[in-house]
């Protein structure tokens, strides 16, 4: 983990000793315009909780945000595994307001 | 004598009630029961009258054929019965048509045939079963249970049998039966479909049952578009990507926000696209428009079903900054000044509504991306195609411009009786469909409007208008008719990926055996003999599809004895090209697609029909994409002998030299009635 930020470093002992375990977890930061939201987040947990937690942190009513990875969209039911996330870099998960549009 | 069979009894039960209400004269029915869990059949009665007698049709919906295959014993017993069957004389029987799962289209078959072999695939076309052309969501009889519950702690209509699955629910949705489908239900079957599929996920996903809604009623949301595109993505052409909705809004803070976008292409070098296209949020207007880029033709078209011009000199703006961008970053060069900006109320059907635009977006969308027939979408039929747009994005399929079939339901009463009433013109049994009317143009709302999909019901009675009078004064001059073009996608050695792509696709698209196919190329990868090679697709277009059906029939024959060649039918109504000549409500055409053709002689050998029109994609309209038609190489013979009648007699000949393995071959199709040469 060569680019990741310092207070992850701090942490990393503690991830180390985790990874002994078999299901360590990984770091993944929610970006919403402005605003970051770093999550340890297993990889076999299903998003739904980030998003929950994300909504509820910006007061956002429940599935009014959009998650992606890198262009693919992201689901409440898929986890990290499922996405196949490059763990080798740092996990950005771009947040994005509902769209809606008529005329 | 009515003949008809289902494995359900409940559906016999319907289809028995539905004749005997109609018509008192049920002599035999062949009735199959079983509790297997996934052998579902349902049917469709349908009332014709051949010689003054009224007979009936049932057409056997299939679902999967290898729920059928699998268990042999419970599906075949039914069908030899049919055959076995000798009408007395007289009795008016119509044998049931059967058509496979997948006509003449093995793309959209997505493993399906896997476990048959040529004699079976013989039987199933001898028997002509005819189904819906989409998979079902496979469900076990234990989530029918689920839905069912749901269903009736709904109180939905008591007639909804839990044996229809989410396509059928789709479908009665799509008649507007249910247009009042509660959202528990959609629920309802995404959970179970979830709950069956968690362990393998899906490879689309169902949208939010708000998006699902929204998409059937209102303004289309976000979510709605993506899982479209999810689907798109499955069908389009394999040189289009679609990005989703969020790319432009990203795109929009600068190439940075959408750098690692690219990381996901399908194509590991972003150039290998020949387009790409995405839909565009203008998040101020309330408003989802498209726009195309395609990088072959330098030109980026704008799509905009309220076409308003600050917006497109926007979207320009923006495009041109993002070629700008990909030029300094994806190591590849566009000549900038090459590119040309399109924009304009021609380039995209306008809306009447005021909630509609997403609905122009998702049918700009499937143009784009290169899925054939393609379609412009007339406002009037918004209704209709919302409704064919919610079934593809729940089914994972794209049917639309076909309207959705209507499984055992009051409207089939009404057909049913409407048929009995009124005289009508029965086609040969051995037929497939004939032309129905070309989709609800006028339909908005009554059910009954929407036409079932010609390809896949049985002679619908109001769908047999043929040509009336009129409209044959109407047909241009002889010879004024017929497009070929020659669609050429080369693969050199750089592009060793593109080869194999195209190779697989081909083999799965087009080979009987489907993904076996596949599994065998993919075996054979390691040859590499894909390099270098050239794939060729060839439209010759019909004017009437009764005759594109029969030299279907004799080219699908022949595309059974030599596997790599496909064949496949595709209608494209309400399309009007200036430049033919023709209205095309009902030009037809068929698709014949050559592939692998090894050396120079045989590609110049491929195919003669005539006489061709040369057309261009400026005349073909402005969305007319540059694989669909290409100008038709000079050292192309295509000749097409033009003494064919308007109707009823069927084209004179249609000589066709299709290239073989080892040889080239020249074959003469001869459709039943062609002269030879």
């Amino acid at each position: 983990m060569p680019d990741v930020k310092p207070d992850i470093k701090e942490r990393k002992p503690a991830t180390q000793d985790e990874s002994e375990v078999p299901d360590g977890k990984v770091q993944i930061t929610v970006i919403l315009g402005e605003q970051t939201f770093k999550y340890a987040v297993k990889p076999t947990t299903a998003f739904k909780k980030v998003f929950e937690t994300t909504e509820k942190q910006v007061a956002a009513s429940p599935g009014t945000l959009r998650f992606h990875y890198n262009g693919q969209r992201l689901r409440p039911q898929q986890t990290l595994e499922e996405i196949e996330a490059e763990l080798d870099e740092p996990v950005e998960f771009h947040a994005q307001l509902e769209q809606i549009g008529g005329a | 004598m009515s003949l008809f069979l289902s494995h359900h009894a409940s559906i016999m039960a319907a289809m028995s009630n539905i004749i005997l209400n109609t018509h008192n004269k049920l002599i035999g029915a062949v009735f199959h029961e079983d509790d297997m869990e996934d052998s579902r059949v349902f049917g469709v009665v349908r009332g014709l009258e051949r010689d003054g007698v009224p007979v009936f049709v049932v057409s056997v919906f299939v679902p999967r054929l290898e729920t059928v295959w699998d268990r042999v014993g419970c599906a075949k017993i039914p069908w030899e019965n049919l055959t076995n069957v000798t009408p007395a004389p007289g009795d008016n029987f119509l044998p049931i048509s059967v058509d496979h799962g997948y006509p003449g289209d093995y793309s959209r078959s997505r493993g399906w045939g896997q476990k048959l072999c040529y004699e079976e695939q013989a039987l199933l076309e001898t028997l002509m079963v005819a189904t819906p052309q989409r998979p079902f969501i496979p469900l076990t009889m234990k989530s029918y249970k689920v839905v069912a519950k749901f269903l009736e702690s709904a109180q939905v209509n008591p007639l909804l049998d839990p044996l229809l699955t989410t396509s059928a629910l789709g479908d009665l949705a799509a008649c507007h039966l249910y247009s009042d489908l509660p959202q528990i239900v959609l629920m309802s079957i995404q959970t179970v479909a979830n709950r069956k599929y968690g362990q393998k996920p899906r490879p689309h996903h169902l949208p939010s049952p708000e998006g699902l809604s929204m998409l059937q009623v209102g303004q289309v949301n976000d979510d709605a578009i993506n899982s479209y595109i999810d689907v798109l993505k499955m069908f389009a052409h394999p040189t289009v990507h679609v990005f989703n909705t969020f790319f432009f809004s990203r795109l929009c803070d600068g190439f940075t926000k959408v750098a690692s976008w690219h990381k996901n292409l399908r194509h590991p070098i972003f150039m290998y696209m020949e387009r790409i296209v995405m839909p565009i949020h203008l998040g101020s207007q309330n408003h989802w428009a498209v726009v195309s880029i395609d990088f072959k033709r330098c030109i980026v078209t704008y799509l905009d079903s309220i076409f308003q011009l600050p917006n497109f000199e926007f979207i320009k703006m923006i495009v041109a900054k993002y070629l700008a961008d990909l030029t300094a970053h994806e190591s590849c060069s566009f000549d900038l000044e090459a590119w040309t900006f399109v924009g304009s109320e021609e380039t995209s059907p306008q809306q009447t509504g005021v909630i509609d635009c997403g609905v122009f977006v998702m049918a700009n969308l499937r143009n784009c991306a290169g899925i054939r027939p393609w379609k412009v979408l007339c406002p009037t039929e918004v209704v209709a195609a919302r409704v064919q747009f919610t079934v593809d994005t729940i089914q994972g399929v794209i049917d639309y411009p076909f309207a959705p079939p209507a499984p055992v339901a009051p409207p089939g009463v009404a057909a049913l009786t409407a048929a009995v009433a009124s005289p009508c013109r029965v086609t040969p049994p051995a037929s497939v469909a004939p032309p129905t009317p070309i989709a609800p143009i006028t339909a908005v709302a009554p059910p009954a409007a929407i036409a079932p999909p010609s390809s896949v019901i049985p002679p619908a009675p109001v769908a047999f208008p043929a040509v009336s009078p009129a409209a044959m004064a109407s047909i241009p001059a002889l010879g004024t008719w017929y497009v070929v073009a020659i669609n050429k996608w080369q693969v050199d050695e750089a592009e060793g990926q593109n080869a194999r792509l195209y190779e697989r696709e081909a083999l799965e698209e087009f080979h009987p055996m489907g993904a076996l196919a596949t599994s065998r190329s993919r075996a054979n990868k390691k040859q590499s003999k894909s390099q270098g090679r050239i794939v060729y697709k060839m439209f010759i277009y019909f004017k009437d599809q009764i005759w594109a059906q029969s030299a279907l029939e004799n080219i699908r024959a022949i595309a059974k004895v030599r596997n790599y060649l496909g064949v496949e039918f595709i209608t494209l109504p309400n399309v009007d090209y200036a430049g033919i000549g023709c209205k095309a409500m009902d030009l037809h055409y068929a698709s014949v697609v050559y592939d692998r053709a090894r050396s120079l002689e045989e590609r110049d050998a491929l195919l003669t029909v005539a006489p061709s029109i040369h057309i261009n994609s400026a005349q073909m309209g402005p969305q007319f994409l540059e694989h669909d038609l290409h100008p038709l190489p000079p050292n192309y013979r295509l000749v097409m002998y033009t003494k064919w009648p308007h109707v009823p007699s069927p084209p004179t000949i249609l000589r066709c030299v299709l290239p073989s393995k080892s040889r080239m071959k020249a074959l003469t199709l001869s459709v039943s009635g062609f002269d030879s040469l």
